[in-house]
């Protein structure tokens, strides 16, 4: 019981320190007439509420992988959540058929190339592209 | 561990399951390809267009009940088991397959494996498959079969990576009758005053075999009694916002219970009682008669569900009323729960409880007295007899109990949560419903201890 006490208090202080020390750029394609997100609207897109960008058109979501520290980064920026409970978040809706997680792409340059040519994607960046392919709608502010 | 090996022994084999996934992943290809070739949409261009994702608990749970024998289930699909140490009560394991055909077009196929009645057929082993479209951002529409989405949790409650507790609350989720869906339902969701607003509608029909809690003169369990809902329709709107979601259902259903062939002896026998117009007999007899003869009835479920998440905090209530002909299973059935966040671990209480409309059936002893005159003293004392027995089998339809549940959610990783819980469960007197083993009569208590590896992957 003691060991498990102290492996609980050694858990809560490891995931007391989450990673959000960056800034994180979320990108359109560069025809997307969409020029800017709010937070709340990358969130609704993120989070399965939406399906559509702010004008109507569809939206195609992408995502990196569940282990990715990115990943865990921009969820903590984009709604305060860690990766366990966008799982858990997750898994209350895909498998009650009502929506998909969005698509996981195996690396940030996979996300870059996947944006570029397709004119209805949004994807999520660690760097400010440089690529004129691309657009950022929303720049997460990391921790200062 | 013995009692994993038994989760899956009453289970089909996992090479049926397999194989059973095997076929639903085949059906979807070929009924999705004949639609895809259909169509001219254009698919999206996205790395794969299916997905395979699946999720499982892998549980045991110490039981302390008494009286002794009285086996603790945490719905009505799931048989008895003996023992003290049980791992067949939660554990579980689904999996799910998508494919995505075109923008608009969703094919879903979920199987779960777990611990059913033992003659339950196969295919009440598949929970959802159906196609999906998704004309617009707004509108869905869902043909084949779904989920029966009553309560907040309904559509998940197989999913436990996906709440705090190791189950969700007995008093509330365990007497729902139907696990799936057979039909269609349609949802709209759209946007009004800064929240988010889902109506849905859905109509359909189920089979569920439920394991008979009683058992045969031999002592033999007998065969699953087949629980057949049809004409089911439930209509659901909810409204989240900022971490608030408020959920309203209305179900009504007709169901029938196919129970003819145990009954029809115990039935015959109170028809006799009731034609015989005996004073303090012949009315009980008739009252009797129709609490045990669910061979057609109507049920009315009216729920209410409130969730926040908000600042560590994750608090839900829920609240449900029964009502319809079969009146032993009206009455009303909630919970409360807490549970506060700190870091990857996740302490929780909850409090619930189930109360049945009217009160429960005794056995009938003064009918002796009133029978004895004309019938003579053994025909009475049978008499009797019939009746406790039809008062017993009236009372397993009865939920009255209480329960406090203690414990913690801990989160291994971004995919993993190992859980533990404590219950303790204080059962009324002649409504121990939710208890198989019970006489129909006693009260009764449990205490649960309960630990969960939940993951999703």
């Amino acid at each position: 019981m003691r060991t498990l006490i102290a492996a609980l208090v050694v858990a809560l202080a490891a995931s007391a320190a989450a990673p959000a020390r960056a800034d994180t750029y979320v990108v359109v394609h560069a025809t997307n007439p969409v020029k800017a997100l709010s937070q709340k609207e990358v969130t609704d897109l993120y989070m399965g509420r939406s399906r559509a960008f702010p004008n109507g058109d569809f939206a195609l979501v992408f995502d990196l992988p569940r282990d990715h520290a990115l990943r865990a980064t921009f969820y903590q920026q984009l709604v305060g959540m860690s990766p366990a409970q966008v799982n858990s978040y997750w898994s209350r809706l895909m498998f009650t058929g009502q929506t998909m997680p969005p698509q996981p792409l195996p690396t940030e340059a996979a996300v870059l190339d996947m944006v570029r040519r397709n004119p209805s994607a949004i994807g999520y960046l660690a760097d400010e592209p440089a690529d004129r392919g691309v657009r950022v709608v929303l720049t997460l502010r990391g921790a200062p | 561990m013995s009692g994993l090996a038994h989760v899956f022994a009453q289970a089909p084999s996992p090479m049926r399951f397999l194989r059973l996934m095997g076929r639903m992943a085949a059906a979807t290809a070929a009924a999705g390809a004949a639609l895809a070739g259909a169509t001219e949409a254009a698919a999206p261009d996205t790395a794969s267009r299916w997905r395979l994702n699946g999720y499982g608990t892998l549980g045991v749970v110490h039981v302390d009940a008494s009286p002794a024998g009285w086996g603790f289930t945490r719905d009505m699909s799931q048989p008895a088991q003996s023992g003290t140490l049980r791992a067949g009560i939660d554990s579980r394991l689904g999996l799910q397959v998508n494919w995505q055909a075109t923008t608009a077009v969703e094919f879903v196929a979920q199987g779960v494996l777990r611990r059913q009645a033992p003659d339950a057929a196969a295919s009440q082993r598949l929970d959802w498959a159906f196609a999906a479209w998704r004309p617009d951002a707004d509108w869905t529409l869902r043909l084949g079969r779904t989920s029966p989405d009553v309560f907040l949790l309904a559509d998940y409650r197989n999913v436990g990576f996906a709440f705090p507790w190791v189950r969700p609350n007995v008093e509330m989720y365990g007497f729902i009758a139907f696990q799936s869906l057979d039909g269609a339902d349609l949802a709209r969701r759209w946007q009004a005053g800064g929240a988010d607003w889902k109506a849905k509608l859905s109509m359909g029909r189920n089979t569920t075999t439920q394991p008979n809690a009683r058992t045969g003169a031999d002592g033999q369990a007998l065969p699953g009694v087949e629980l057949k809902s049809k004409d089911l329709v439930i209509a659901t709107l909810s409204r989240e916002q900022g971490g608030l979601t408020v959920k309203a259902t209305y179900a009504r259903t007709r169901e029938q219970v196919d129970t003819t062939q145990q009954l029809a002896p115990l039935l015959g026998g109170l028809r006799q009682l009731a034609a015989a117009g005996v004073p303090g007999v012949s009315a009980e007899a008739a009252t009797l008669a129709s609490a045990v003869d669910l061979s057609g009835f109507r049920a009315r479920y009216v729920a209410f569900g409130a969730e926040l998440e908000r600042a560590g905090w994750h608090l839900m209530v829920e609240l449900s009323r029964t009502a319809g002909d079969a009146h032993d299973t009206n009455g009303l059935r909630g919970y409360v729960s807490a549970a506060y966040r700190l870091g990857s671990v996740t302490p929780f209480v909850m409090l619930g409880r189930a109360k049945p409309e009217r009160g429960p059936f005794a056995v009938p002893q003064h009918w002796a007295a009133a029978l004895a005159p004309a019938l003579g003293a053994d025909a009475a004392a049978a008499a009797v007899q019939l009746g406790g027995a039809a008062a017993a089998i009236a009372n397993t339809s009865r939920y009255g109990q209480r329960s406090l549940s203690l414990g913690a959610r801990w989160d291994l990783g971004p995919q993993t949560a190992l859980k533990l819980q404590a219950d303790r469960y204080r059962v009324a007197p002649g409504a121990s419903g939710a208890w198989p083993g019970s006489n129909g009569f006693d009260g009764g208590r449990a205490d649960l201890v309960s630990a969960t590896v939940d993951f999703v992957f």
